[in-house]
């Protein structure tokens, strides 16, 4: 037992450490997920693009609410660092073949 | 932190957003409560007149407009408000006025005054008012706008999941709700907590969403700019349609405007049964002068209709919807229910007390942190962690009444000659809440609260009885006169000081069970 509380966390194992990389993670994977996401649901959701614009702006909060309640949930830091970037990589792709498929 | 249920980790989260926060989120919470009352506060302040009744749509403009063809002929824009019932005085605006003999260019606002024939400017003493109180929930003070602008972002997103969480982790909300345990220590914090959430759960949701959509352009910016393809162009053009319309500049030509009797009878033309907002005159006195005319609809100053008006023929140019989608329509529904500036003096009260219940949620949320602890906590166990917690919750809570205390009697006492007096206001303000956080710091934790309540409650009754002794407008006089919008405010520092009594004999009995 004395050994075993003396003996120091690796750096990213420690309580303060899994807590900051959550935040960070909300903060820079996530808001760009939400900003992402927004403008491929821009250009998949039918309708007049200002109205859906106006509709996915004033519910992103929402979307962000969500997700950080989703992260501080979720146990994993690896399921979370990965989902965040899978989100990202794929509304960001599909945003971008979206948009060149529309000005061809 | 989590052991796989998502209730548990929502107490988690529910806890330490609450915690981290709660002072910034309390101040919010308690300005923007004040801040409903912002237009009687400002009279109170003002401390010149008793409220007026508001004078017609037509003398409002036709003084406004007088006003501004005297002081602003070649601004770049008029902007002018009609006399209301909490605000009768009419407000003239101008903007980029140009100055003889300088290249700076002059803007402003005046009040102006109610009884005389020709337009007077309404002088008052200079007070930072309920206007400067009401902005603080979200500019706070001495700080940059982007700064501001983030942290109130920030807070309220978290506010908006504190709520969504605190819903969350209840199973048993109605069981809760009618639970309450008395002189249970930590046991009755969070049965108070639970019944002021639950009560008025609602408006704390509406709130704080609405809150966030005030920001919303801020915070996202990237999203309407990338379903646009970062297209400068296009996105300036698309989302002139969330602004107040296009831009008209001076062509530099003199012609001469279409005279007040004509611009009212416009007004009431094509405003009919609707409430008329402001008026906005671009390039007054220009061949290319133009009149908008907003008006308000029943539950928000942001939808309504906006009629363009060539200025010195008085054609008609364009009528529409500023809500030109279901989207704003939502959105602008959301900022008026905010706002709540449709709401008639009992619905205002009830907003009042929602905001006042939801400020004593964030209180009794962060004393159940400290009593839950203390039970837990050996005395030598509590670091300085638990005490700073302690005490910042004696220095805020209470303190900040005892700061906006302060703020009002700042108003009565100090010079009227003084220069910045009404940011010496706020400073008293802050001055007084910085005496506040640091009692407790050095007093014993349990004096700390009665002595902090009972001086609270003593500023508190001195507000109304430095306003007998200062202005004329006291609460005899108020009274007398029938003008409750001035007396209630004299009246809720006497009911409010009242309660802290009461709380602070409770606390003492507490103490000694």
């Amino acid at each position: 037992m004395p050994l075993e509380r003396h003996t120091p966390q690796p750096f990213f194992k420690r309580p303060s450490m899994y807590i900051t990389s959550k935040i960070f993670a909300i903060c820079t994977l996530g808001f760009i997920l939400i900003n992402s996401l927004g403008v491929f649901l821009s250009f998949v959701i039918p309708g007049d693009q200002f109205d859906v614009l106006v509709w996915i702006t004033v519910l992103a909060f929402l979307f962000y609410s969500g997700l950080i309640m989703w992260v501080f949930h979720e146990k994993s830091l690896k399921v979370i660092w990965l989902s965040l970037t899978i989100g990202v990589i794929f509304t960001v792709g599909a945003s971008l073949l979206m948009w060149w498929g529309k000005n061809q | 932190m989590n052991n796989g249920s998502f209730r548990k980790s929502m107490t988690w989260l529910h806890t330490w957003v609450g915690l981290v926060f709660c002072w910034i989120m309390y101040f919010m919470f308690v300005t923007g409560t004040v801040g409903y009352f912002d237009e009687e506060i400002d009279h109170w302040m003002e401390a010149d007149t008793l409220m007026q009744s508001p004078i017609s749509v037509e003398k409002s403009l036709a003084l406004s407009y007088e006003f501004l063809a005297k002081k602003a002929p070649e601004a770049k824009q008029w902007f002018l408000v009609p006399s209301q019932s909490r605000n009768p005085f009419p407000t003239a605006s101008w903007r980029d006025q140009p100055i003889e003999g300088s290249e700076e260019l002059d803007s402003g606002s005046k009040r102006l005054n109610l009884d005389s024939a020709e337009p007077t400017e309404h002088i008052v003493r200079d007070t930072g008012g309920g206007q400067r109180l009401y902005r603080m929930h979200y500019r706070f003070h001495y700080m940059d706008r982007t700064l501001y602008t983030y942290l109130s972002i920030f807070v309220t997103l978290l506010m908006f999941i504190g709520v969504v969480s605190g819903v969350v982790i209840h199973r048993k909300i109605f069981i809760d709700f009618f639970t309450f345990r008395q002189f249970k220590g930590a046991k009755s914090w969070l049965d108070f907590h639970n019944i002021l959430s639950v009560s008025s759960l609602p408006f704390q949701l509406m709130i704080t969403y609405s809150g966030l959509i005030f920001m919303v352009t801020s915070f996202f910016p990237l999203i309407a700019a990338g379903s646009y393809g970062f297209d400068k162009d296009t996105m300036k053009k698309e989302l002139s349609k969330l602004a107040t319309g296009e831009v008209v500049e001076r062509a530099n030509v003199s012609a001469k405007m279409i005279d007040v009797e004509t611009l009212t009878k416009k007004v009431s033309e094509h405003t009919k049964n609707q409430q008329l907002q402001n008026i906005r005159i671009q390039a007054p006195n220009d061949q290319n002068a133009t009149i908008t005319i907003n008006t308000m609809s029943d539950i928000s100053n942001y939808s309504g209709q906006k009629i363009v008006l060539n200025g010195v023929t008085g054609e008609l140019i364009s009528s529409e919807q500023k809500s030109s989608s279901s989207g704003l329509s939502f959105a602008y529904v959301m900022l008026g229910l905010h706002e709540g500036l449709f709401a008639e003096i009992g619905l205002r009260w009830l907003y009042f007390i929602a905001g006042v219940v939801g400020s004593a949620m964030i209180a009794t949320g962060a004393i159940y942190y400290v009593e839950k602890r203390k039970v837990k906590l050996q005395e030598n166990e509590k670091g300085k962690g638990f005490k700073f917690v302690e005490s910042m919750n004696i220095g805020t809570i209470v303190g900040l009444i005892a700061a906006i205390s302060a703020y009002f009697i700042a108003n009565r006492l100090l010079p009227l000659d003084m220069e910045n007096r009404a940011n010496w206001e706020v400073h008293c303000l802050f001055l007084t809440w910085a005496v506040f956080i640091i009692h407790p710091f050095i007093r014993p934790i349990k004096k700390a609260w009665s002595e902090q309540l009972i001086a609270t409650a003593v500023l508190l009754f001195c507000i109304p009885i430095v306003n007998f002794f200062t202005s004329q407008i006291h609460l005899i006089y108020t009274a007398t006169n029938g003008n409750w919008a001035l007396a209630a405010i004299d009246l809720s520092a006497i009911v409010f000081g009242v309660i802290l009594i009461l709380t602070a004999r409770l606390y003492t009995k507490r103490e000694t069970v």
